[in-house]
């Protein structure tokens, strides 16, 4: 037992002794809830747009002022033809251009049909479409005014009242997805590239060799390596999750307990995955790899952190399946913002266990083969 | 040039004995671009929705029989309790439950309104308001449809204003054209400096790197000859990523080709040289790798490749000057999508330059030979 410990100490020397590598492992997901918490909006602020007035009329001033008055938007160009908005969006100059055309207030003022054109730059999909929208909404409400204005509407009789309920996250929190996400990624970070790349090293650097022929059996040897970063990686969680409920103030509903376990049990997982990655390679730089290729990636992409599982074709949504992160975000979102507990929880706690003994078992057998 | 020529010789046999990481090479920009690629998708379909009709009458059944047939939704049956349905949404079984409450056609006819209630599971904000807003709209044309079969006058049209919107370089709207040339690039810095930054590294670790100090090789040489082999890895890459992007996923290719190479070159030695800069700043692969990381994570979240650059705060904004990324993802987007020329990308071709030299000379400067 001495003797673990000792090694266990020496692998805590280890971390201990790189500073700024642990500054980073603690840098990073204060620069991750930093940035999707702050920076990742899709909130249209001042976007900037061009206009093409044709009019130069009573209404097409009023439109145009609502439309800038409104915070969403800032002229940035007035055009003179459609070929300078080709060449706007072509420069990135705007993103939007309001084209209104000529006679625009003689024909809406005499109630004949009136046009106005919203034509966006699409290759940002997602903000062509919000800016869109938003311009929509407030040209749209102008002209409700006028006609309220113009004829006093009779009330509308069957109408249907739908009284909608955001459950769980009523302001709609942007935290309550990535935060989860945030720790899923930075405990698979830490516990599985940050162990199969020690123990690739010490490969590459012979000192494997030396651990071998010492008089730590082999499980003394893997569970000394697992204990320091079982440890940091817990530490990096709690981090993680004070910095989401103080800073981001996401609820804490469920058992805080229970939480800390499922953590602890996540760690363990990606330790085994990490054990595994290591076993079946002698070079950093290829452990390195694979844990980014086979783990980080599909734990960004398919985990449904950053973009939902069920838009996704059907295959990928099956490898969805078999990825850890998705069961633990599950869980944290469960017990932190739905404040349930095991008894809906169990399936996704029962997966990450049956995965975490799978691996650790391969690893154990890998390693052995090796030796033998 | 004779030994910058050996010492690029060098590392591509270096390079190539590695099979496992050769392979790790090629696979991950490929196996990336088409997860991105199919998974990157912001669109909200197959919603699932459970109903609780406490009202049973014709109506009601109409009301849920819109939501059966419909593409967004997956209809998931009727539940007998509002509780149930909250059990549902708690266990993560449905994203929407619609409340038809007693009475709701009585009241249709006999009052001005009904109320119905729908619960939405807002976890993810951004879903859930698609979610509402695709839910509220068919119930709103719901709402027409037996306004018009009762009442069958159409008010008087009065003044009418339509807007037309026009969606340019990406009239579907699809979000592959949109995400395929920021990934393009987003591949190259996530091989390119990593690659680069472990290799010298390494030989800092294993002490091969005491032997080429050793050597008379001048510091330019043992940089050029650094630099050249992974720009020329990343050339590959970019066009292995390339193809894959015009022919597999169709990507419009409006601009000059020779542009975007043009400015792939000016990226990979960027690329390279913030490898360099990483490697020398390090002592162990480990250190590089987490300092890759950092830096990484923070240019790829800020580049604009998932959300646009413009809405982010300004201290974000801020930042962003100094984000190559963001850069070359405008460039990939402009000249792919739009057909942006030289001119149009003045601004970002020398932003580029800029931070490409000074990136370099940084990390020439940084590099001793002596130890």
């Amino acid at each position: 037992m001495n003797r673990f410990f000792a090694f266990v100490k020496k692998e805590f020397l280890h971390i201990l002794r790189d500073r700024r590598t642990l500054l980073i492992l603690f840098g990073l997901p204060f620069l991750q809830v930093l940035l999707f918490g702050f920076a990742l909006t899709n909130e249209i602020k001042n976007a900037n747009i061009g206009l093409l007035d044709n009019d130069h009329g009573a209404h097409s001033q009023q439109i145009t002022n609502r439309l800038l008055s409104s915070g969403y938007f800032q002229l940035r160009a007035n055009l003179q033809s459609y070929r300078d908005i080709d060449a706007a969006f072509r420069q990135n100059k705007i993103k939007l251009a309001v084209v209104i055309p000529a006679n625009f207030t003689n024909d809406y003022a005499h109630g004949w049909s009136a046009q106005i054109q919203l034509v966006s730059d699409a290759t940002e999909q997602n903000s062509a479409i919000s800016l869109t929208s938003y311009a929509t909404a407030i040209i749209g409400a102008y002209a409700a005014e006028q006609q309220a204005t113009t004829a006093s509407q009779a009330a509308t009789p069957m109408r249907i009242d739908v009284s909608t309920r955001m459950v769980f996250n009523p302001e709609l929190k942007g935290a309550f997805v990535f935060v989860p996400g945030v720790m899923a990624m930075v405990l698979l970070l830490v516990s599985a590239m940050m162990t199969s790349v020690t123990i690739a090293r010490e490969k590459e650097t012979g000192t494997m060799d030396v651990l071998l022929v010492s008089p730590l059996n082999q499980g003394q040897i893997l569970f000394g390596k697992i204990v320091p970063y079982l440890l940091l990686s817990f530490l990096n969680g709690c981090l993680i999750i004070a910095l989401g409920v103080f800073l981001l103030h996401i609820p804490l509903h469920g058992s805080l307990i229970l939480l800390l376990a499922e953590t602890l049990l996540f760690i363990f997982m990606a330790l085994s995955i990490g054990l595994l990655i290591s076993s079946l390679t002698d070079s950093q730089l290829v452990a390195m790899f694979a844990s980014l290729v086979v783990m980080l990636m599909p734990t960004i992409f398919l985990s449904g952190f950053i973009f939902p599982i069920e838009s996704m074709p059907r295959p990928l949504q099956f490898i969805a399946n078999i990825i850890p992160a998705k069961y633990f975000i599950d869980i944290v979102k469960g017990v932190m913002i739905k404040g349930v507990g095991l008894s809906i929880l169990w399936p996704q706690t029962l997966v990450l266990a049956g995965m975490a003994i799978v691996f650790i078992g391969l690893s154990l057998r890998n390693l052995k083969t090796r030796i033998g | 040039m004779k030994r910058i020529a050996f010492l690029i010789e060098k590392e591509f046999k270096q390079i190539f004995r590695n099979k496992v990481l050769l392979r790790l090479m090629l696979v991950a920009p490929v196996l990336q671009l088409i997860l991105l690629s199919y998974a990157a998708n912001f669109e909200v379909k197959n919603l699932t929705i459970y109903l609780v009709d406490q009202d049973h009458s014709t109506f009601s059944g109409r009301l849920a029989g819109k939501f059966r047939y419909i593409d967004n939704f997956r209809f998931m049956g009727y539940l007998p309790t509002q509780k149930m349905a909250y059990q549902q949404l708690q266990r993560g079984a449905t994203d929407l439950v619609l409340v038809i409450p007693p009475h709701f056609e009585r009241d249709l006819y006999r009052d001005t309104q009904a109320p119905v209630q729908l619960l939405v599971n807002a976890i993810d904000g951004s879903k859930a308001g698609i979610a509402s807003g695709y839910a509220n709209t068919i119930i709103r044309n719901f709402n027409a449809d037996v306004l018009i079969e009762n009442f069958p006058i159409v008010p008087g049209a009065g003044q009418q204003l339509s807007v037309v919107p026009q969606f340019w370089y990406n009239p579907r709207l699809e979000y592959r054209t949109f995400m395929v040339p920021g990934v393009l690039f987003e591949l190259l810095i996530l091989i390119g400096a990593l690659i680069a930054a472990l290799n010298i590294v390494r030989e800092k670790e294993i002490g091969t790197m005491e032997q080429l100090n050793v050597t008379p090789i001048r510091k330019y040489q043992f940089i050029v000859g650094k630099l050249v082999p992974f720009v020329v890895i990343g050339m590959v890459q970019f066009t292995l990523g390339l193809g894959i992007a015009v022919f597999l996923f169709k990507t419009p290719t409006e601009g000059s080709m020779l542009l975007m190479y043009g400015f792939a070159l000016l990226f990979l030695l960027l690329c390279v040289g913030l490898g360099l800069l990483i490697s020398a700043l390090s002592d162990t692969q480990q250190q590089a790798m987490f300092a890759a990381f950092f830096f990484l994570v923070f240019f790829i979240l800020l580049s604009g490749l998932f959300s646009s650059t413009e809405n982010m705060p300004r201290w974000a904004q801020v930042l962003n000057y100094i984000n190559p990324l963001r850069y070359i993802i405008d460039v990939g987007r402009s000249i792919m999508l739009k057909g942006s020329t030289a001119r149009d990308l003045q601004t970002q071709f020398f932003a580029l330059l800029t931070l490409t030299l000074s990136t370099i000379a940084l990390a020439s400067w940084r590099y001793r030979k002596t130890v």
